[in-house]
């Protein structure tokens, strides 16, 4: 098992290694310093900017410290935009809000995708499943923005005008938090985090029940069935172990997505996460946090993927051998 | 599950041939396009079929704004058309929203004829199909004239009537007796026909001044004003129109490619092995090791200041779509070529490749004759997926600032636009551009299960 681990971990430095070099060179492609600069700025101020922040150096150079910072974890490289914070302040305290997103998101999102497709898949054929599934296409068309915009209508404008129920505020305020964690979570999050919820689960529901029929004409089930299982434990026992290795790869595969929905979510709804931030940093020239926030967001998904392969392992002991 | 590909499927054991004819028949089978068994299967699915022509309706739409005789002109949806947010359909012909419409386009001369060179001004009053009658600045300010009285009419009339209906209410709160209520009602109903009668007089006044377009004008002008107008009075309906060509655009260009550099990496990958499959492997799992809002960013901030001129377009790249069909394309590709791997991998195995290698066939006309045809339907299923990815990212990059640049319309800047009126209550234009996105988006979703159905033989409906 640890050589597994190690193996797949030993694979996946070298891509993140790159996507590093990628990323550095891309931001590179435009003058950074001109761009976050006045026009009208000398030469000198040029000059001291880029020595600032090491860019006179050769690119293999910057290269190295950049790893060498990630890798220790040294991020106190000043802010551009921010100029009194390091990249690390400003990164900081951006990651609790975004995970306070996804984390809920992605668990709400699987469980309740997992229990539709099965609720589906039991009835196959019949009214039931049809209608779901023609919910969940309906779902698939409509973009994320319009779920965010009449979300956010009718949770936070309309049920508070028209019911009195002061469930979910607008938007995120730092200032009038009450220091309750859970009250806190439920104004502010819970809200982002069931229009995430609805948005994944069209797809989610989708395949989480063609993979489950698939599973329905395996011999397995026929043997459980025969010896008098009822639908249920066939269904809840036997079936959905044997349904998990696509299930979690899906669930990786929806990480990115996550990120990107977070991303749309932390922007509307104004919440101090990662996504808003590095949008904020980028929108302001920020050059040194822009690259910072990529690197450390590519570092997550290579962490993910690892993850899943570990985890297809312990699922199913078949795969850590070949 | 060893999948049968098409080429090497055994004849299904047909009916015993009762004479010569139809044994004959049996042993020609027409081999055509459309006799293929997929095909044959796909023709029948009435719902993927009107999917089809859902889908080549938007094309065709969006084939006849891009060229020349454009069906709308880029002009032509960022001119004004009336007072901004004005609803649509039934509601146009509220009676507020009228007087709206009356008071705008009032205001509009006697702002003109305010300016410096009221004659200027007037020639170029212009919406759409409505613009002021060719007359004398005198008779316009005349005409102006009047059509203040006929407001200010109106208004004494409205005031009638709403304090008639106020009395109805309170004699209903007080549980007045039943005639005083008639009475009242009766009131009511006078002041409302004599509001009618100021609000059409006033409309007459108006028409002097700007005539209603009359025949076919008429009619298209009714149809801008069908979905109301937006924030600066621009036609709804045409903008989610002309959001077509922005959309198939977005969606063609980076399907197109993704498809075709799937098919040719994930291809030479399956097939090959070896070092091949290692770098296309490696290059994919990197890619997508981002997710494609993060390329975009990056990919923004670094198009933003760019002073690069494109050589055909003539604009600054930050100006064109460029940005957004590489920051698609990037990662769109990688779902293809993923499948078509593994499709290709599995295939290379079959026993018919085996003989075409034996016989001694190129290994380009192996992947040419035997391998893309039996992986065509994958390619049909995941254009469809990435035209609705493409479209679908489209919304998010607008939104962020990120998308479609300049004032040409899509549908995720409708949406965007739209977000302030949504908390107003007023939901047209979010109504409108969702409501094409969500049939194109419709369509392809409808049309890949079709096909799938049709063609994957592994796919459990």
């Amino acid at each position: 098992m640890w050589s597994y681990v190690v193996r797949r971990v030993l694979y996946n430095i070298p891509i993140y290694l790159v996507i590093v070099m990628v990323v550095m060179a891309m931001l590179r492609i435009n003058d950074p310093v001109s761009a976050y600069l006045s026009k009208n700025a000398t030469e000198a101020e040029r000059a001291l900017k880029e020595a600032e922040f090491g860019l006179d150096q050769p690119f293999l150079v910057q290269y190295f410290q950049m790893l060498k910072s990630i890798v220790t974890l040294d991020f106190s490289a000043k802010s551009w935009y921010q100029e009194t914070n390091t990249v690390g302040q400003v990164i900081g305290p951006s990651i609790l809000p975004s995970l306070k997103i996804t984390i809920p998101a992605l668990l709400f999102s699987t469980l309740i995708a997992i229990v539709v497709a099965l609720i589906a898949a039991a009835n196959r054929g019949r009214a039931i499943d049809r209608g779901l599934m023609f919910i969940a296409v309906v779902g698939m068309s409509v973009s994320f923005l319009v779920f965010i915009i009449l979300g956010q209508y009718f949770g936070a404008f309309w049920l508070t005008e028209k019911t009195g129920v002061d469930l979910f505020a607008v938007r995120y305020d730092a200032d009038r938090l009450s220091g309750n964690f859970a009250a806190d979570w439920v104004k502010y999050f819970l809200l982002p985090v069931m229009i995430s919820v609805v948005v994944s689960m069209g797809y989610d529901t989708r395949f989480y029940r063609t993979v489950i029929v698939e599973q329905t004409n395996a011999d397995y089930i026929r043997t459980a069935k025969a010896k008098g299982c009822s639908q249920a434990r066939v269904m809840f026992i036997h079936l959905l172990r044997n349904a998990m290795i696509p299930i979690i790869t899906r669930v990786m595969i929806t990480m990115p997505f996550l990120i990107v929905g977070s991303l749309l979510l932390e922007v509307y709804f104004s919440i101090p996460g990662m996504g808003a931030t590095l949008l904020t940093h980028m929108q302001n020239k920020d050059f040194a946090v822009t690259q910072t926030i990529v690197a450390i967001l590519a570092a997550i998904f290579i962490l993910s993927n690892i993850l899943t392969d570990v985890l297809y392992a312990i699922v199913d002991p078949r795969v850590r051998l070949s | 599950m060893a999948q049968q590909p098409r080429g090497t499927k055994p004849a299904a054991p047909e009916a015993q041939p009762t004479d010569l004819l139809s044994a004959r028949a049996g042993a020609h089978r027409p081999t055509g396009f459309f006799d293929k068994p997929g095909v044959r299967k796909f023709v029948r699915n009435r719902t993927g079929m009107a999917s089809l022509i859902v889908i080549s309706l938007f094309v065709i739409v969006a084939v006849a704004i891009a060229i020349p005789p454009h069906l709308i002109s880029l002009d032509q949806v960022q001119s004004r058309v009336g007072p901004g947010t004005q609803p649509g359909f039934g509601l146009a012909s509220d009676p507020y929203a009228r007087i709206e419409v009356a008071e705008f386009f009032l205001g509009e001369v006697e702002k003109a004829l305010d300016s410096s060179e009221p004659e200027a001004a007037l020639a170029e009053l212009r919406f759409a199909e409505r613009s002021v009658k060719m007359m004398p600045v005198e008779e316009i300010e005349a005409a102006l004239d009047s059509g203040y009285e006929a407001f200010d009419l109106l208004d004494e009339a409205l005031i009638e009537f709403e304090d008639a209906e106020i009395e109805v209410e309170e004699l209903e709160d007080d549980g007045a007796e039943a005639a005083e209520l008639a009475e009242a009602r009766a009131a009511v109903a006078a002041t409302r026909a004599e509001f009618a009668a100021a609000l059409l007089a006033l409309e007459t006044e108006v028409d002097k001044l700007f005539p209603s377009p009359t025949g076919w004008d008429a009619f298209v002008y009714k149809l801008r004003l069908v979905a109301g107008t937006d924030r600066q009075g621009r036609s709804i309906a045409f903008r989610a129109i002309y959001s077509i060509k922005t959309a198939t655009q977005i969606g063609m260009v980076t399907a197109l490619f993704s498809i075709i550099v799937g098919a040719i990496l994930g291809g030479a990958a399956g097939f090959f092995g070896g070092i091949v499959d290692h770098a296309v492997v490696w290059l994919y799992s990197t890619l997508s090791s981002i997710p494609y809002i993060i390329w975009l960013i990056v990919i923004a901030f670094v198009f933003r200041e760019s002073t690069w001129h494109v050589p055909l377009l003539g604009k600054p790249v930050s100006q064109t779509l460029i940005p957004v069909y590489i920051a698609f394309s990037v990662t769109l590709w990688v779902g293809t070529c993923r499948v078509i791997r593994g499709e290709a991998m599995k295939i290379k195995s079959m026993d018919y490749i085996q003989s075409a290698v034996s016989i001694g066939a190129s290994p380009f006309r192996i992947l040419i004759k035997h391998v893309l045809p039996n992986v065509m339907y994958l390619l049909f299923i995941n254009f469809s997926l990435a035209f609705v990815a493409a479209i679908k990212g489209e919304v998010i990059l607008s939104y962020l600032g990120l998308g479609v640049p300049g004032g040409q319309p899509s549908w995720g800047v409708m949406i965007r636009d739209s977000k302030e009126d949504v908390v107003l209550g007023v939901f047209w234009e979010l109504g409108a551009a969702t409501l094409m996105m969500f049939i194109l988006v419709y369509a392809f979703n409808i049309l890949s299960d079709a096909l799938q159905d049709a063609f994957d033989p592994k796919h459990v409906g």
